[in-house]
């Protein structure tokens, strides 16, 4: 236990000493391309991966491990997303991006990289309709944003349907008292802000004295320049996020690409999710099927979907037992029906797809980013876990 | 106890615009000690310090039984102002100044002298203000010595609103980068380096905006609350900025001591802060005593204490140091003043004597 604490120290100090080749010796190397390599020696280099070989022994500096998958990919962890990581005075803050927000100090970030998860998508809390731009990132490496930061080809616009955005709102009976005395205060008025802020940026195009910050993104999302992930967990949410692309196609507006977050309920319709094309993240499974915002998670038909064509991802959403990471998912994921590739995929080159980032991260292959999970067994397995893990290529949990 | 005696008595006679003072230990508050040294006090003013001084005659000389140094600088202060510190109305207080709030007459500002304390940076409490207004350095004496030296910005969690705009870390740095696109009045005297920056930062985090946000505008001054930037000491020695550190208590955090000890060997310039979340004037020696304790050099802390604080403070050339032409600010100290045991005999601001510890027996040393 000492080693990996005195090398994250060493991470964290921006230490010039930090061990930058390793030899990976595993029984199995599930490659994330559908091929599985037995005895394979992985060679790390410079934060990349070197050299595979399978049908090799264990060289005598190897680090020694049952298997190794690509280093997984959460695309909605919420780590330590307080109050301060969205702007509430207002209800659509497109223009603004949570990375001012993310304390790359919290150890929550290294508790993270050491369950086996090496990028993450972090977004705004959602107390807003529209609460800003997410940041892609990597779990461990130096504190300092831009030097963890994923440039994404597409980046992701991070909003709310449901009841989160109208939480604390209230009507103002009289003079307002604070910023909270405004729309919405139900699902309907979260709706209306949502089309009033495309309608807005598309007028402002036909009229500049209309302009107002963040139309651009907002444009930029009708282009689908920039990728839209809503949360909305009830089938009626999913609905109001679905339909509102359809209204901004029908209208020429433009055509949003749809990423849903929490989709708890998304296995009740899976027909309008097939026609809108949405990719989906789930939240963790629970052992009722209760989520949030009354929506009733069912495991098996959710996870259904994925044969049906539908872009499924996994996530932990900021849950914080053990149970709830993301390891853990892709294993009940498989438990409700999943096969072990489709589970992987789940969570590693799924999110990496919806990222744009699949020729660094999501398989293990010659020339990709040394982002590794070490296992002690058949990954996902209820009596596996993770043992060893490098964030470009700097070994951040040590399975010795 | 005969020393206090002496000091008094002759105090009685003298007539107080011209003496001297005779010290066997002399810090000058820049980290050196003059042994067996003179200070020579006229009209409020050090005319001279030295161990060979030629005096005129008449001029009365004091024997101090102990060691003197500048009288102590607080970085950061609100003795006395209580709520009266910080203005909630708008969460943009750019021209609200704070030495409209200081009321020398009040008992906690009378706890700064017996504390040693003769200047102090009066500056907002931390509430919810982005930018809380304008420090005013001044004397426990009541004398005002800048009206408008440093603007407090908070860019912590305090900083950040509630009900109202910016209420997100985005929104503070939105609002503050909006105002500093066209500055004017504090603002603009801050961008034009007329005006030091008093900027408060808690967790490294808000430490690493705050320093690259201080950057981008060339701004100079100091962090306060930042317990533990000396964990970005590199990072905060090249912005130019430094730390008030502290206050520091009997059980503080061995992190924050270890931070304040990293950032005094980076060379980060250093002073001491009196508030916290209250004012706490003893809290100034203490945190001293505590840094030493945990690896500072004594003069380091001393330095923090006087002629370091002073050129944070942007008064340098006026008090912090027992150098001529500077404010005859002195304390005197029955033995180090780094040493949390010493006690406060005298102070003295302008050159009067405005504190005289009570006279007490000498507590006598256990017999073994």
């Amino acid at each position: 236990m000492m080693l990996p604490l005195l090398l994250c120290a060493a991470l964290a100090a921006g230490g010039d000493t930090v061990q930058d080749s390793w030899t990976i010796h595993a029984e199995r190397v599930y490659t994330g391309t559908g091929e599985v390599l037995k005895n394979a020696l992985i060679t790390v280099q410079d934060g990349e991966i070197q050299s595979i070989r399978p049908g090799r022994s264990a060289t005598e500096d190897a680090l020694q491990v049952k298997a190794v998958t690509a280093g997984m990919i959460d695309l909605s962890p919420r780590v330590k997303m307080d109050t301060r990581s969205v702007e509430q005075a207002r209800e659509v803050e497109p223009e603004l991006s949570v990375a001012p927000a993310l304390d790359l100090f919290d150890p929550a970030w290294e508790r993270l990289a050491e369950s086996g998860v090496t990028t993450v998508l972090a977004a705004p809390l959602d107390r807003n309709v529209i609460g800003g731009m997410t940041v892609a990132l990597r779990t461990a490496g130096p504190t300092d944003l831009a030097a963890r930061q994923w440039s994404l080809p597409r980046p992701i616009l991070r909003g709310s349907m449901g009841s989160a955005p109208s939480y604390g709102n209230h009507p103002a009976f009289g003079r307002p008292t604070d910023c909270f005395s405004r729309r919405p205060t139900t699902r309907m008025g979260v709706e209306w802000e949502w089309r009033k802020a495309f309608f807005d940026a598309v007028q402002a195009t036909e009229d500049p004295s209309k302009e107002f910050a963040g139309a651009e993104e907002l444009r930029r999302a009708l282009a689908g320049e920039v990728q839209l992930m809503i949360q909305a967990w009830a089938t009626q949410d999913i609905r109001t996020a679905i339909y509102l692309k359809e209204e901004m196609a029908r209208e020429g507006f433009g055509n949003l690409d749809l990423i849903l977050d929490a989709a708890a309920e998304a296995w009740r319709e899976p027909e309008i999710l097939l026609r809108s094309g949405a990719a989906i993240v789930l939240p963790p499974f629970s052992a009722d099927g209760r989520t949030e915002d009354n929506a009733f998670m069912a495991w098996h038909r959710d996870v259904d979907l994925v044969n049906q064509g539908v872009r499924l991802c996994l996530s932990s959403h900021g849950a914080v037992p053990a149970a709830a990471r993301l390891d853990r998912q892709a294993g009940l994921a498989m438990r409700a029906g999943l096969t072990f590739d489709q589970a992987l995929a789940a969570v590693t080159t799924t999110p990496a797809e919806l990222l744009g980032l699949t020729d660094e991260i999501g398989t293990v292959e010659v020339g990709k980013d040394a982002d590794l999970c070490l296992w002690s067994g058949r990954p996902f397995e209820a009596t596996s876990r993770v043992v060893g893990v490098l964030v470009r290529g700097e070994l951040v949990r040590d399975p010795r | 106890m005969l020393s206090t005696l002496t000091l008094a008595g002759v105090l009685a006679l003298a007539p107080a615009h011209e003496f001297a003072l005779h010290s066997g230990r002399i810090h000058l508050g820049d980290g050196s000690v003059l042994e067996d040294a003179t200070v020579h006090v006229a009209s409020g003013k050090i005319v001279a310090v030295g161990t060979d001084l030629d005096l005129a005659d008449g001029i009365p000389v004091i024997e101090c039984e102990g060691e003197l140094s500048p009288g102590l600088i607080g970085l950061r202060d609100s003795s006395g102002a209580g709520a009266e510190a910080q203005d909630n109305t708008r969460v943009v207080m750019a021209e609200a100044e704070l030495r409209f709030a200081f009321n020398p007459d009040h008992s906690q500002v009378h706890r700064l002298v017996e504390n040693g304390v003769t200047s102090v940076v009066f500056a907002p409490r931390s509430g919810s203000n982005l930018i809380g207004g304008i420090a005013a350095v001044v004397k426990p004496s009541g004398r005002i010595l800048v009206p408008r030296a440093l603007l407090h910005i908070d860019v912590s969690a305090s900083g950040a609103a509630k009900g109202r705009y910016p209420t997100s870390t985005a929104g503070q740095y939105q609002e503050l980068e909006r105002l500093f696109s066209a500055p004017e009045g504090s603002i603009e005297e801050l961008v034009q380096g007329r005006m030091g920056v008093l900027l408060e930062a808690e967790t490294r985090h808000e430490v690493q905006l705050a320093l690259d946000f201080a950057m981008r505008h060339h701004l100079r001054g100091y962090l306060v609350h930042a317990k533990r930037a000396g964990d970005l000491a590199a990072a905060v020695k090249a912005s130019g900025l430094g730390v008030a550190l502290g206050p520091f208590l009997p059980g503080e955090d061995p992190r924050h001591l270890a931070s304040a000890v990293a950032l005094a060997e980076a060379g980060v310039p250093l002073g001491f802060a009196v508030d916290g979340s209250r004012p706490l004037p003893s809290a100034l020696r203490w945190s001293a005593a505590a840094c030493v304790r945990a690896g500072m050099k004594r003069a380091a802390a001393l330095r923090a204490l006087t002629g370091g604080a002073a050129e944070l403070a942007g008064i340098a050339d006026r008090v912090g140091m027992i150098r001529p032409g500077l404010d005859a600010d002195l304390c005197l100290w029955s033995g180090a003043p780094t040493d949390p045991s010493s006690r406060l005999l005298a102070v003295y601001i302008d050159g009067e004597n405005v504190y005289q510890a009570p006279v007490k027996e000498t507590v006598e040393e256990d017999e073994e």
